[in-house]
């Protein structure tokens, strides 16, 4: 290792870890100078966190979140060039330090999945009249073999609390604790609109129909997994409703 | 291979997400805006919308803050990539980012730390430049660091590193007067040697921008360029001649309006400054 190799993983180790020792011939001052890059570096990161995720700082507390952000900066310094890359990660932290209030990551990861979103690939969604001007000569067996392209970075995972009831008590003048307890669990997809990230509730079995969509899977393919769980016909009916509800959200960019 | 950046005089503001509506729907005075490079390394949506609209009305110069230009284990090539693509498609008058490094083999500090002056650095830090300078077909301009501690083991004064580095690479520079400032009030050195030390003819921008005083100074960004650096600014104007200059804030972001009365200090001061023979 050069010594300047060397030189750079003492300073990045003594950044990350306040009991760091101090080099050899090193000064008080040295120690002020390098307390003022320790502080840096925690604010920095800190400020990207609260930047990605405002609402859930807002649920939790500055001071809760703040303890949050520091554990989750400790246990998993940043690695890319990217200052977008700090939350990755974060909605699992807040599960482990959030363990009896399991609202909390699911808000971060709403805000994480907009968040990534954002700054995604341009695509234009499919029109409903574009999309039946496409499908209008198909048989049984272009149906059973329709491919989907969705929106890029599209995510979605189940929710077992009421995202968007904290979403806009999040969001109104006075907050007003919202009811969040769900008696069943919901699909929540996140994708962007224009150039506004945004998010769909949705029922439970859409969350796995549409990522198996996403990686591949044909409207037939979908139509046959969730005959597993009712008749055929009534599968290829909930099959076509979440299609048109794609469809009409614009989570649709494209046939393959 | 040597790559020229012809000389670019006039007045900008960095690019700020405050002022985005403002630049995009009037005319704002500046003759260049100035944005940070990794902000727009996207793959798409608002803001590469944004900054294409603005480039349509101004000159873009892309500055960044995380090429790690001094990591001893040499550049990330991804970053890179991201870079050469932006620049592609915004075509900026130049690139720029600072003399630092920010990360090694395994973490990123997202802060631009101190390299000691030392020959081995020079070489590490050329070396960088190079091959930057070749993966992007351009010449690139450093910007001096502040900084709030010095290594042992230098070897050199900051401006005899940055001459040594601009002569090696055919980099340019940017220079940074608050830094300047900052930097030698930290470290004990007399400004106007810094000024008088660096190659003039490579200096292609110039930086102004606010400081948090104290016993260590802390190069904040986040307050009006102070006395002591227009003093400053007005001496290197008189000894460089026109430069292309900016005013920088990161932080507690005014007005526009604000901003621009502080850019005319800057263009009065300037013109006041310059060397009849610039006039």
């Amino acid at each position: 290792m050069s010594s300047l190799a060397q030189r750079q993983t003492e300073f990045m180790a003594q950044l990350r870890d306040e009991e760091s020792a101090m080099h050899d011939g090193w000064t008080s001052r040295h120690a002020q100078g390098l307390a003022i890059y320790r502080n840096n570096y925690r604010v920095t990161l800190v400020d990207a966190l609260e930047d990605t995720f405002q609402r859930t700082a807002r649920w939790v507390g500055q001071d809760a979140f703040h303890q949050a952000a520091a554990h989750h900066i400790i246990a998993h310094p940043p690695t890319g060039w990217t200052l977008d890359d700090v939350g990755h990660g974060f909605d699992d932290t807040l599960a482990e330090l959030f363990a009896n209030d399991p609202e909390v990551s699911e808000l971060a990861w709403v805000e994480w999945s907009m968040h990534q979103a954002f700054g995604a690939l341009n695509a234009e969604p499919l029109t409903a009249d574009v999309f039946a001007a496409a499908t209008s000569e198909f048989d049984d067996e272009d149906w059973g073999s329709l491919c989907l392209r969705f929106m890029p970075r599209t995510a979605s995972r189940i929710m077992r609390h009421n995202i968007a009831a904290i979403w806009h008590a999040l969001d109104a003048e006075v907050f007003c604790p919202p009811e969040f307890e769900l008696d069943t669990p919901v699909s929540c997809h996140v994708y962007r609109e224009g150039e506004r990230p945004t998010f769909l509730i949705a029922p439970a079995s859409e969350n796995e129909s549409l990522k198996a969509m996403m990686d591949g899977a044909s409207f037939g393919d979908i139509i046959q997994m969730l005959a597993g769980q009712s008749s055929l016909e009534s599968a290829a009916a909930e099959t076509g409703a979440m299609l048109g509800r794609w469809l009409h959200s614009g989570m649709i960019c494209n046939l393959r | 291979m040597t790559y020229e950046i012809p000389a670019f005089s006039g007045y900008g503001l960095g690019l700020r997400n405050d002022h985005y509506a403002d630049f995009i729907e009037q005319n704002i005075p500046v003759d260049f805006v100035e944005v940070i490079s990794e902000n727009f390394m996207l793959d798409g949506g608002r803001p590469l919308r944004i900054l294409e609209q603005v480039r349509a009305k101004h000159p873009v110069i892309l500055h960044g803050v995380s090429m790690s230009i001094g990591s001893s284990h040499g550049v990330d090539g991804s970053y890179l990539a991201r870079l050469k693509a932006l620049a592609e498609r915004i075509d900026p008058l130049w690139i720029s980012d600072h003399l630092c490094w920010t990360r090694n083999s395994a973490h990123n500090s997202h802060d631009l730390l101190p390299l000691p002056l030392t020959r081995e650095a020079l070489d590490i830090v050329c070396e960088n430049i190079d091959h930057v300078q070749e993966t992007l077909g351009r010449a690139i301009l450093m910007e001096n660091p502040s900084s709030y501690l010095t290594f042992p083991e230098d070897e050199l004064t900051e401006w005899e590193f940055i001459t040594a580095m601009a002569q090696r690479t055919g980099c340019y520079l940017l220079l940074d007067i608050n830094k300047i400032y900052v930097s030698a009030h930290n470290h004990n050195f007399l400004a106007d040697d810094y000024i008088a030390g660096v190659p003039h003819e490579r200096v292609r921008q110039i930086h102004l921008a606010g400081h948090t005083p104290g016993e260590i100074i802390i190069d904040t960004h986040d307050r009006a360029v102070a006395d002591g650096v227009w003093a400053l600014y007005r001496k290197a104007i008189g000894i460089l001649g026109p430069v292309a200059t900016m005013i920088e804030r990161d932080g507690n972001i005014p007005p526009l309006s604000e901003l621009l009365s502080e850019l005319d200090l800057a263009r009065s001061g300037g013109v006041d400054a310059l060397p009849r023979s610039a006039l």
